[in-house]
């Protein structure tokens, strides 16, 4: 999903955007200190869609101009919202257009991704919630050096399935993942969950099966 | 050659490219139109890209000036100058009219608005038109620009009258340049305005008391907003949700435009993004729908989707500033 949005920056010239899935920001490429601000604004955002719509209208487009910044919505499907953050003065039809271009790519890859096990994938940024792995204590240690077998696992996994490719996927998605979460076990769902959209059919359920069971017993671990 | 660079920023008719006219020793380079939009109440002609002037001090020193556009809608200009033409300026004038209805809002906008180019440098408030309207006070001014945490010297001038302007530029390379023969400059300046006269008729300006910075969506204001092509409506709510007017049918769209207020309000509190200060909604096959909001208040404008909700922002602005 980074991918596409990174895509879309390159077209629109925004400086970052999101993912909203059923009212939980899923991606985003805002640095660390703009991401809380972004999942509070996607909130506003679903509040204003859901408002006007009682009101009987169906608005595509949400527009928030903030002090320095622009927020741009737009509303992919019922379950799915755009947000883009750009600087004032933007060319709005070169937003629409960037946007179009990439609405297919990102509702596929989200009805992917929904075809997972629902237990198994959480919303990708619970509010709130941090869990990053502080290096020092033992336990932690233990964990970072399971997490580095883990990968080794996953990315031979990717292998087995894409051949030589799939290392290449494998570490694309494994940057993205470490971009937004740093080495966190507890966002290894996420983590599959991204890997799984690169599989087709058969190969997707097989990769799933395994690994959620590898990646359970770290999760779980105590 | 020392070869320095003076911006003037602020809003439509604080008098920029008067200022710049009246202080540059070249022909100016202007960019002026005719006005078709609310500007009109005020002056017949607008600045549409930049204007450029140049002050000779001496054979080696020299002064270009620049001044951009008022209207937000030329921002793209507004980015041009300050990240790029005069990005190292000695420094920024900013322009304010004290006739306007909320003087230090305008402060407030142009220095957020200008950050990029103000930060690290020597910023003046250049006040026109306090002959007209002799409040916000120098002291209510400073106080604001304590608030925002900001280092300017304000200043009352007539920006029609050289010695003023000179006297700005010189505040602004105080430090900055080894010119020293200002006051010589200042009395030539004067000698020429000798015989100038430099009224002001306030009446055809419908200039009100200043009531202070708080919002008020005056009869005038609603009636000049329904006057515009493409405005199909509006509604406005008070700092309580309750309704202050509307032409609208319905009060469901009437209860929502409160609601956006209220939502938008705690995005500004709890985001370093910053305050909400206009939400649009749009669609291919809905009129646009444009809710602004100040304190608590809101004013709700329905408009044609053929409209462009940027220049509808423009006309509220423009209307709440004079109307």
């Amino acid at each position: 999903m980074l991918s596409i949005l990174h895509d879309l920056e390159a077209y629109s010239g925004a400086k970052h955007s999101g993912v909203s899935w059923q009212g939980n920001l899923i991606a985003s490429t805002c640095p660390a200190d703009l991401q809380q601000d972004l999942i509070r604004s996607q909130s506003v955002v679903a509040q204003l869609f859901s408002g006007i719509n009682d009101c009987g209208h169906n608005y595509a487009e949400l527009h928030l101009e903030l002090d320095r910044h622009l927020l741009l919505a737009y509303r992919l499907s019922d379950d799915c919202t755009l947000l883009m953050l750009t600087r004032k003065g933007v060319n709005m039809a070169l937003m629409t257009t960037s946007v179009r271009s990439v609405k297919k790519r990102i509702l596929d890859s989200l009805s992917k991704s929904a075809e997972l096990p629902s237990s198994d994938l959480q919303p990708v940024f619970p509010v709130g919630e941090t869990g990053f792995i502080q290096a020092g204590a033992v336990q932690d240690q233990e964990d970072a050096a399971a997490l580095s077998e883990l990968m080794n696992k996953l990315c031979d996994k990717m292998v087995d399935l894409l051949g030589s490719s799939g290392a290449i996927s494998f570490y694309r998605i494994l940057n993205e993942w470490k971009r937004q979460y740093g080495m966190n076990k507890y966002k290894l769902p996420a983590l599959l969950k991204l890997l799984a959209a690169e599989l087709a059919g058969d190969q997707r359920e097989q990769f799933l099966k395994e690994s959620v069971v590898i990646t359970r017993e770290l999760v779980h671990r105590n | 050659m020392e070869n320095h660079k003076v911006l003037f920023i602020g809003p439509v008719g604080s008098g920029k490219t008067t200022a710049i006219r009246s202080i540059s020793d070249i022909d100016c380079l202007d960019t002026e139109a005719q006005v078709s939009d609310v500007t009109g109440r005020r002056k017949q002609t607008t600045t549409v890209a930049m204007d450029y002037g140049r002050l000779t001090l001496s054979e080696e020193s020299r002064v270009h000036l620049y001044g951009t556009p008022g209207q937000a809608r030329f921002r793209f200009m507004w980015e041009l100058l300050s990240e790029e033409i005069a990005k190292d300026c000695a420094g920024v004038v900013m322009m304010i009219d004290n006739t306007r209805n909320y003087p230090m809002r305008d402060l407030k906008y142009y220095a957020r608005e200008f950050a990029n180019v103000i930060d690290g440098k020597r910023l003046v408030i250049a006040v026109t038109r306090s002959d007209l309207r002799a409040r916000p006070s120098t002291e209510e001014y400073y106080g604001l620009l304590k608030e925002l945490g900001k280092e300017a010297a304000v200043c009352f001038i007539d920006g029609r009258r050289k010695s003023d302007l000179l006297s700005l530029v010189e505040l602004i390379l105080e430090g900055q340049s080894d010119y020293s023969e200002w006051a010589t400059l200042k009395r030539l300046a004067e000698a020429e305005q000798k015989d100038m006269e430099f009224t002001s008729n306030g009446a055809e300006l419908e200039i009100d008391e200043y009531q202070g910075e708080q919002v008020v969506i005056k009869e005038s204001v609603v009636n000049g907003l329904l006057n515009i092509e493409g405005v199909q409506g509006l509604a406005a709510t008070d700092a309580n949700g309750d309704l202050v007017t509307s032409s609208l049918e319905g009060s469901q769209l009437e209860n929502f435009i409160a609601l956006v207020s209220g939502i938008v309000q705690d995005q500004g509190e709890n985001s370093s993004l910053g305050q909400v200060n206009n939400v649009v909604f749009r669609d291919r096959h809905e009129n646009n729908l444009s809710v602004f909001v100040w304190e608590g208040m809101a004013l709700g404008v329905v408009s044609s989707r053929k409209t462009s909700t940027r220049m509808i922002r423009q006309q509220v602005n423009d209307l709440l500033q004079w109307g």
